[in-house]
């Protein structure tokens, strides 16, 4: 079985959050009462009568977010579960996501998460491709250059001919940059 | 069976939430049977008969003949908003369906619900829909026509009610396997964007060809399902008898009771009473 916090894969209704809930969780397996505390840890618990179309980004990525963990599915896919999400509710979801028993799947671009997510495997994906694993902790300890360097973890070669690495000594710290969105950025238009 | 009851009662609250579904199918046919009644049927009265039969005819006999009368015009509308009125909740149903392609997809490959199960729970959505819809219809149509030409003295019921109501069951389970199949069809072919226009298709020939069987009726658009429910459920609303090239408007003249009674009027006075009102 497999959950993820996409939108697609929910339905577009006239009725509520929870009753929207209710049949996923349903026909997923999952826990609905688990549902409905993590919403109320996550400060959605007002809004479960609401529709889906009538909450903000924020707090429809917390819906979403609650549904896929509580499915308690193997296997979990969370695309960018932080986004919109204010700072302490970003953390709240990071307790969520680091007490889920299922075997997780998470794919952003904040870089001050790299630490809590320790000896997960992580993967550096640039225009398409994917690049490692390292693990998670580690990322934030990675700097980058576009010079050749001999102890680089990794290496990057970009569309444009360009080709970058990834090493514990030589250039930027990963960590410095807020997202990995401006990554590309520092990439393309120079180190 | 649990999640396909659960899938059904969810669509089914869904549809029920559906502006589209009460405006298209409920209050659209409420207004068709208004017109029906109070401005295609303002001249019909029992006044207008007795002015035209003879004055020795029994006052019994021209209530009858004006009760049958009444029940052929109610028939008629009713059957006709049937076709109309199914057509638009399977549109509906169609749209509902068209825009969860992707987690109808999901859910059939990563839930416990599988595509048969989520087939069966939209189909009994759309029996439910129609069930609804039908027995809105059937109430409104014997009340407003009966306030209409009776005043809620007489009651205009259908002459077989089971039967007008598995006519229009098994008309719903038709309109919504075309309209599905046509919706899937620009799946098949890989041009989605069609849906806007096939996804129209039914309620367009709904609309033709209920029309057509309506005013004029005969030849090959007799065979055509719409046709068939249509002609059925005035046969079943009415029990009068469905007549091959003749309009729906005009079966009434070959009711064996109104045609006894011109008979006896024509043989009484020879001359033809007219049969045309409003």
């Amino acid at each position: 079985m497999i959950a993820t916090n996409l939108p697609e894969i929910f339905m577009h209704t006239r009725l509520s959050i929870r009753e929207l809930a209710d049949l996923y969780l349903d026909i997923l397996g999952g826990d609905f009462d688990y549902f409905r505390e993590i919403a109320y840890r996550m400060g959605a618990k007002d809004i479960l009568d609401k529709k889906i179309r009538e909450l903000s980004a924020g707090f429809r990525k917390i819906i979403y977010n609650a549904i896929s963990l509580a499915s308690k599915s193997k296997y979990i896919l969370l695309d960018e579960p932080f986004e919109n999400l204010d700072p302490a509710r970003r953390v709240a979801m990071l307790k969520e996501i680091l007490n889920s028993k299922s075997v997780n799947l998470i794919n952003t671009h904040m870089t001050w998460m790299y630490e809590p997510f320790g000896r997960w495997e992580a993967y550096i994906m640039v225009e398409g491709r994917v690049y490692g694993p390292l693990e998670a902790a580690r990322l934030k300890e990675l700097r980058i250059t576009k010079e050749k360097i001999s102890d680089a973890m990794l290496s990057i070669k970009l569309s444009s001919g360009v080709e970058i690495y990834l090493s514990e000594s030589t250039g930027i710290p990963l960590s410095s940059l807020d997202t990995l969105d401006k990554l590309y950025e520092v990439l393309t238009w120079g180190l | 069976m649990g999640a396909l009851i659960k899938l059904y009662k969810f669509y089914v609250k869904n549809n029920l939430k559906d502006p589209y579904y009460w405006f298209w199918a409920v209050f659209f046919i409420l207004f068709w049977l208004y017109i029906g009644a109070f401005v295609w049927g303002a001249n019909m009265s029992i006044e207008r008969i007795r002015s035209i039969i003879p004055h020795y005819i029994a006052d019994s006999t021209i209530h009858e003949l004006w009760i049958r009368m009444t029940i052929h015009y109610t028939g008629a509308w009713y059957a006709t908003n049937v076709v109309f009125s199914l057509s638009a909740i399977t549109i509906g149903l169609v749209y509902t369906v068209y825009y969860a392609t992707i987690p109808i997809r999901y859910l059939t490959k990563y839930s416990k619900i599988s595509s048969v199960k989520f087939y069966s729970s939209l189909v009994l959505t759309a029996l439910s829909s129609g069930i609804l819809a039908t027995v809105i219809l059937i109430v409104a149509t014997v009340l407003i026509y009966s306030y209409r030409f009776h005043g809620l003295k007489t009651l205009i019921l259908p002459h077989n009610s089971l039967a007008v109501f598995s006519v229009t069951l098994t008309a719903m389970l038709f309109n919504y396997f075309f309209a599905m199949t046509l919706s899937l069809l620009t799946i098949v072919i890989r041009k989605p964007r069609f849906l806007s226009f096939i996804g129209f298709i039914p309620f367009i020939i709904s609309y033709a060809l209920g029309m057509y069987t309506l005013q004029t009726s005969g030849g090959p658009v007799n065979l055509s399902p719409y046709s068939a429910v249509l002609l059925l459920n005035y046969h079943y609303f009415t029990g009068g008898p469905i007549v091959e090239n003749q309009s729906v408007t005009d079966m009434w003249r070959y009711d064996p009771l109104i045609n006894q009674l011109i008979l006896t009027q024509q043989a009484r006075q020879g001359r033809w009473i007219p049969l045309h009102y409003g």
